[in-house]
This record gives C-alpha cells, sequence and structure tokens, in this order.
C-alpha cells in the first residue's frame, strides 16, 4: 500500500537530480528491488505512472533488478 | 517526506549521507522488464528521443529521505536519553489499551505519538492518563514516517527537554504491512499481536515480523475463549525472526503486564 509513498519519494530523488545535472526528460528508470524490501514490482508500475504524471519522469518506463536483500534503490536513469 | 505529510516548510534538511557503494555483482540477478502493463511503446529504439539519451547513476535508497530524518530523530532522543518505541499491529490488536494502562503505572516519564489516518481519539484516550499526547493524522497514507514524527516531537518539546531520560511510545497506523519500511529513529518496533487474530500472522506478515525486536502477544484473558496455539504463535514468529523477544499479556486483566513494565524499565535503563 506505501508504494505511493515511496514513488513520491523516487521522483523527489529525480527531482534533485535533475536540478543537479540538468536533463528535461525521464525515459527510464531502473530500480533495484530486494526480496526483503516489503515492495511489490506490480504495485511500484502500477503506482509510478500516477505519482509522475505532469512531471519530468511522466510516461518514464521502469525496469527491475532484483536482489535477496532489503535493496530498494534507484541504480540509474536513462535522461535526454 | 513532506509529500505525504503536506508540511510546507523543512524542519530539519535531510542531509545526503555520502557512502562508498559497493554493489555486489556476485549474485545473480533477475532481470525483468516490460512484463508489466506500460502506457506507450516499449522498444526502446522507436522513441524518438533514445538515440539521445544517456545513462545517469543514481545509486540511492528510495527510503533516504525518510533515513535522514529518522538519523535526525535518532540524534535527539539520544542526546536526550530518550527511549523510543515504535508500536506497530494490525488495527484493533490493542496498542492503545496496552498504551494506557502502561501510563497508567506510572512508573515511567512518558509522551505519546499517535498514528491514525483520521481521529484523535487514541490520543484523547492516552491524554486521559496524564500523559502528554500528539496525534497524527495520516490521511490517505497507510503509515508514520520519520518527518512526521519529528514535527510531533517537536510539537512535546522533546528537543527543548520536555522528556529526558523518559520514554516516548509511538502507536503506529493499524497496519500489519506498510509500517513495517519506515524508520522513524526509534530503539525498536514493538509488534502486537492478539490472540483472536491467529497464530499464523507471522508468517504471513513476516516484513512487520522481520523488523520487529519484540513481539507481544496480547488479549491473553481471551486465550479459554479461542483455539489459539501460543507456542505455535512462537515458534512461528522464530522461523521468521529468531532474535525476536517476546512477551504474552493482557492489558485487561493485567496477566503477565509485570514483566512488561520490567521489560520497558530495562530497555529504558539501557539507553
Ligand atoms: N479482552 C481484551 N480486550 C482488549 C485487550 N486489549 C484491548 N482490548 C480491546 O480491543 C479493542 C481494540 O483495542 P485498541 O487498544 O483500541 O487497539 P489498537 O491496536 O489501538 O487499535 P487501532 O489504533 O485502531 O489500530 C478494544 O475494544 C479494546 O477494549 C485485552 O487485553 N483483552
Ligand atoms: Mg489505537
Ligand atoms: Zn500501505
Amino acid at each position: 500500500m506505501h508504494e505511493m509513498s515511496l514513488c513520491e519519494g523516487m521522483l523527489r530523488i529525480i527531482e534533485k537530480k535533475a536540478q543537479k545535472d540538468g536533463f528535461r526528460r525521464v525515459l527510464t528508470v531502473r530500480v533495484e528491488l530486494g526480496d526483503y524490501s516489503g515492495a511489490s514490482e506490480e504495485s511500484l508500475r502500477f503506482c509510478f505512472p500516477v505519482a509522475a504524471k505532469g512531471g519530468i519522469a511522466e510516461g518514464a518506463e521502469m525496469e527491475f533488478v532484483y536482489t535477496h536483500d532489503r535493496a530498494l534503490r534507484i541504480i540509474d536513469l536513462d535522461v535526454v | 517526506m513532506c509529500v505525504t505529510c503536506g508540511c510546507p516548510t523543512t524542519v530539519h534538511a535531510p542531509h545526503s549521507h555520502e557512502h562508498d557503494h559497493h554493489h555486489d555483482h556476485g549474485h545473480s540477478h533477475n532481470h525483468s522488464h516490460g512484463e508489466g502493463t506500460h502506457y506507450h511503446d516499449p522498444h526502446h529504439d522507436d522513441h524518438p528521443d533514445r538515440a539521445a539519451a544517456r545513462v545517469l547513476k543514481v545509486e540511492e535508497d528510495i527510503l533516504s529521505v525518510n533515513n535522514a530524518y529518522a538519523e535526525d530523530n535518532r540524534r535527539i532522543l539520544k542526546q536526550r536519553k530518550i527511549l523510543a518505541l515504535n508500536f506497530v499491529s494490525s488495527p484493533g490488536s490493542g496498542k492503545t489499551t496496552l498504551l494506557a494502562r502502561t501510563l497508567s503505572s506510572k512508573r515511567f516519564t512518558s509522551a505519546v505519538i499517535e498514528g491514525d489516518q483520521s481521529t484523535d481519539i487514541d490520543a484523547e484516550r492516552l491524554r486521559a492518563t496524564g500523559a502528554p499526547a500528539v496525534q497524527i493524522n495520516t490521511g490517505r497514507g497507510c503509515h508514520l514516517d520519520a518527518h512526521m514524527v519529528g514535527h510531533a516531537m517537536g510539537d512535546l518539546g522533546i528537543d527543548k527537554g520536555a522528556l529526558d531520560g523518559g520514554i516516548l511510545f509511538i502507536e503506529n497506523v493499524g497496519n500489519l504491512v506498510c509500517p513495517a519500511a519506515f524508520d522513524l529513529g526509534e530503539a525498536a518496533k514493538v509488534v502486537l499481536l492478539s490472540v483472536t487474530e491467529g497464530e499464523d500472522k507471522p508468517l504471513k506478515y513476516p516484513d512487520m515480523f522481520r523488523a520487529a525486536q519484540v513481539m507481544i502477544v496480547t488479549k491473553s484473558d481471551l486465550l479459554p475463549y479461542v483455539p489459539f496455539d501460543v507456542g505455535q504463535c512462537l515458534a512461528n514468529a522464530q522461523k521468521i525472526n529468531p532474535a525476536m523477544e517476546h512477551l504474552v499479556l493482557s492489558s485487561s486483566s493485567g496477566e503477565g503486564f509485570d514483566a512488561w513494565l520490567d521489560w520497558l524499565d530495562r530497555a529504558r535503563k539501557a539507553v
């Protein structure tokens, strides 16, 4: 259920990065997701487009890399 | 997470924690992509911007903002020698009733931060014991986060010395899933499980029982009326989290309550 606030957390990281590195759009967000992170890919995929609407990451694709720990991390972004 | 609490200003700015990150590629990664529902074409090369795209390294924890606030809270609590406990459970397991009886014992200098989606019923119930209590309403949010708790600590005057050497009880939103992921700066998460919920809950909601340091089996006065196997419950909890301590008690009859108050006393002295 808390994936919406996780997505808001992701967007804050992305926006901070955009200010620093100056890009105008995010095409892909690559996320490391651990088995014990308490979050699910399905739910993040569902929430992210809603949270990202109207912002720099609107329409971005999500890619997931699975680990066996508690990881919940943005690895990198494809940006233009 | 100002987005969650709607706070216009930042009280304590989150600082970025610089650290060396070693990405362990020793284990196999399952790479999943394009299996979910997409709004747009999943073929990269068809995207007009793809050709111009560059990869930007981020390597940042999604919970980093929350965790930075949690560390701020933890630092203040440590300075003030306060034991902070984060009470988590499904709705109605008896968190507020347990806190009311604990506060009424008057054994500790205490304050309470109450989290509920709506109403300040629980904070009112606890204020009746004479302890200061601040209510947080999370609205659509299903958990407390460290930023909200930082504000509430400020409201209680904790940074100004209002609770030095005492215990801060934080009652999280009734939810056996989401609060597990959010560090509030507490010394320990205390998970409650009432005997009417069934002994299988540690197995069904492992995230929460893995995150907790203590489990309290509550409403033991109802054991004669429900088919709840305490031994099986403890075995299930042990399977998920071998290091977790446990207590069995009733906030109605008071059975097992002295052991809980003694546990609190020891934990407070250890701060
Ligand atoms: N029999 C019995 N009932 C209890 C006990 N502790 C709590 N209750 C009852 O269980 C119900 C829920 O208790 P609360 O203390 O409000 O539970 P809670 O976990 O704070 O609930 P939320 O804040 O809504 O998540 C109330 O009707 C209490 O009277 C107990 O030890 N024995
Ligand atoms: Mg309550
Ligand atoms: Zn949730």
